[in-house]
């Protein structure tokens, strides 16, 4: 088995909002292997962006450890860390400084890390743009010259320049129409192989993280509800908040729409959660229990763990006959 | 007697003044909607969705406009005519693509749906305006009506949001709606049960639908009809099946293969390039610097040609296709 190169345990994140505390991040654990690729995918508001920053360092966790290689990170991190764990944006808009030209942007790292002398800062940044697939034409450009697909290579090459070990993709090709989409995707695929990378990939589209994530794990409202391999997830999603999401995602043949659950659409929202599972409002199995009492986050199988009472209710048999 | 589209725009061309020069965006769009069908406009950002929407609403003004063509609703001219103004938020409700920035801030959502009911019934008694308000809300949805009435814009999430503006576009039970990317900036989930409504309600009030997307999920959970727009042209039409299970033209397969599945099987290719620049876009097929089919015919016209029922193509690799 890889190594655990990062690992969280039970963070907790919450934030003053006037006299009330919102709790934005609930008891998160996870691992991310040396060379693996996981996704955090959940929806608007469930965490996603607040674990990023955490990890990062940009916000201090209400309680928890984060681990990288085995050791707490020290906050602020130390400029080795800040090297070593890189960071692309969810908006291509605002991910580049506008007076900037993509040669400063990108030759930054450089400098601040002490990776490249000087007088070769042009030739490695015409390098690293030559890897995301952009010419040297783009060097003495200004973001506002850039496509917003062009705009995220350019973050990307930036990351790249630092030399990193992992990588945060928050949501990297969401604003990005889906013939770019694919190609920022490819490209990032392609990067993490040849670098044996790490990837904590942020995203709310399913179809992209089926095909790009070797381990998938569902955040809802700060807590992690399933996760697992990608594979046993999306054959066997267990959660019924894993279920609804599978079942929202809108799909262009009848192959990938047989293979969404069937999910309940005239079913009500009911009363709103207490201290009991977050998705109870929303579940349409939800009882008495689910009110009450939050489910804890158990294997059904191993390496799938679900945090649901009822989890019983939606494994499948393992058939071993064929 | 010859049956009229409730809709039938031909041969819309549309041109803009900007810093760089006039920019022809829409070259010859024709689309046609009958009674009850649900249409589907689908491309990628820039290639002129929303232009095609304000066009048909008579939203667009200003010096620079070049606008040519006709827009026929239930057969009569409604392009730049006073007629629209009577039709839009009556006959025809819009849904427009920033849900945020459409509702007016200063207004309680109450007010802002009243005023709609009030245009089609002027004398309706307040508490029947109300409760035909709230019906409306419960219709796509919301969960606390009362609540979200009371509110203002601000006060609501996206998604509530979204799902105000459609009741607004549907509260007057217009013969067409026309959805600017409905639910676009919204979770799956949402967007889901957005859509689900929608369609819910026109097949109960047999209005028609013009939605604009660029997810083909959606086009294939929605629609009956889909138009595949390039660059500011019509590239493909037809049912939405025909063309899902046959995609014709090098647009629409490269869109199609853009998708990534649910099923797995790796990462799609993608497309190179990008779209055109408008002030000079190439002659012919616009597609052309794009399509690894291209070949010198190609800067010629590409007319429409049918391939299937219902099914038509603007692409010279179907030139010789008989008719069907
Ligand atoms: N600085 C802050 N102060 C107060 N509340 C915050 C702050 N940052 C985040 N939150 C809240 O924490 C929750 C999680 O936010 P977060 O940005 O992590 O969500 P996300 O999953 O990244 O959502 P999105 O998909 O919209 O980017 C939200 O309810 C948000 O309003
Ligand atoms: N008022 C304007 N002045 C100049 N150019 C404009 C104007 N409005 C739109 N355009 C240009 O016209 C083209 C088509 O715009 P339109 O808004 O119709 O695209 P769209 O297909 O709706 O894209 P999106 O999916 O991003 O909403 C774009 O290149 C856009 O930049
Ligand atoms: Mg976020
Ligand atoms: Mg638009």
């Amino acid at each position: 088995m890889a190594d655990i190169l990062l690992e969280v345990r039970d963070l907790t994140k919450e934030f003053a909002v006037g006299r009330k505390r919102v709790r934005a991040l609930n008891g998160v654990s996870l691992g991310l292997e040396e060379g693996e690729i996981l996704a955090v995918v959940g929806e608007s508001g469930s965490g996603k962006t607040t674990l990023a920053n955490l990890v990062l360092g940009i916000e201090m966790p209400t309680y928890g450890d984060i681990l990288y290689r085995g050791t707490p990170l020290k906050t602020p991190r130390p400029l080795h860390m800040r090297r070593r764990l890189q960071y692309v944006q969810q908006n291509p808009w605002t991910t580049l400084n506008p007076r900037r030209t993509v040669f400063q942007s990108v030759a930054l790292p450089l400098a601040v890390h002490k990776l490249t002398p000087p007088r070769l800062w042009r030739e490695r940044v015409a390098e690293l743009l030559h890897l995301v697939g952009l010419g040297p034409e783009f060097l003495d450009r200004y973001p506002h010259a850039l496509s917003g697909g062009q705009r995220q290579r350019v973050a990307i090459a930036r990351a790249l320049a630092a030399q990193p070990e992992m990588v945060i993709l928050d949501e990297p090709t969401s604003a990005l129409d889906v013939s770019v989409q694919a190609r920022v995707l490819g490209l990032l695929l392609e990067i993490q192989a040849r670098f044996s990378l790490s990837y904590l990939f942020i995203s709310h589209d399913l179809a992209v993280v089926r095909n790009f994530a070797r381990r998938i794990l569902v955040l809802y409202r700060g807590q992690v509800m399933e996760t697992g391999p990608t594979e046993v997830v999306f054959r066997n999603p267990v959660h019924p908040y894993t279920r609804l999401l599978l079942a929202s995602v809108p799909v262009v043949s009848e192959e990938e729409a047989a293979l969404r659950p069937s999910w309940p659409w005239d079913a009500q929202d009911r009363l709103g959660p207490g201290e009991g599972c977050p998705f109870s409002s929303r579940c349409p199995w939800a009882q008495e229990l689910c009110w009450r009492e939050r489910p804890s986050l158990v294997p059904i199988q191993k390496s799938h763990l679900v945090a649901c009472h009822f989890a019983e209710l939606f494994v499948e048999e393992v058939s071993h006959h064929g | 007697m010859i049956a009229v589209s409730l809709l039938e725009v031909k041969q819309l061309n549309l041109s803009l003044r900007t810093h760089t020069g006039l920019a022809h965006i829409l070259k010859d769009v024709s689309l046609r909607v009958e009674a009850g069908e649900r249409v589907a406009l689908v491309g990628e950002t820039g290639c002129g969705k929303s232009l095609t929407l304000k066009a048909i609403l008579g939203l667009l003004e200003g010096k620079g406009l070049v606008v040519s063509g006709k827009v026929l609703f239930e057969g009569e001219e409604i392009l730049g005519t006073p007629r629209i103004l009577r039709l839009r938020g009556v006959q025809i409700g819009f849904i427009p693509q920033d849900p945020a920035a459409s509702l007016n801030p200063t207004f309680s959502i109450a007010d802002q749906l009243l005023a709609v009911v009030r245009r089609v019934r002027r004398n309706l008694p307040k508490e029947k305006a109300w409760a035909l308000i709230k019906e409306a809300l419960v219709e796509v949805a919301v969960p606390d009506p009362d609540r979200v009435l009371a509110s203002y814009p601000f006060q609501l999430s996206g998604g509530l949001c979204q799902r105000v503006l459609i009741a607004t576009a549907l509260v007057n039970r217009p013969k067409l709606v026309l959805a600017d990317e409905p639910g676009t900036a919204l979770d799956v989930t949402v967007q889901a049960q957005t859509l689900r409504a929608m369609r819910h309600l026109t097949e109960k009030s047999g209005s028609s639908v013009i939605l604009v997307t660029h997810n083909l999920g959606v086009v294939r959970e929605f629609a009956d009809r889909v138009y595949v727009m390039y660059a500011g042209t019509i590239v493909e039409h037809g049912p939405v099946k025909s063309v899902f299970q046959t995609p014709r033209h090098p647009y629409t397969r490269a869109l199609l293969d853009s998708v990534p599945r649910l099923t797995g099987g790796g990462l799609p290719q993608g497309l190179d390039g990008h779209i055109p620049d408008y002030t000079s876009p190439p002659k012919g097929c616009r597609f052309r610097p794009r399509c690894a089919f291209a070949r010198p015919e190609c800067a010629e016209e590409q007319p429409l040609r049918q391939v299937a029922e219902g099914h038509e193509v603007a692409c010279v690799l179907y030139a010789e296709v008989p008719r069907g």
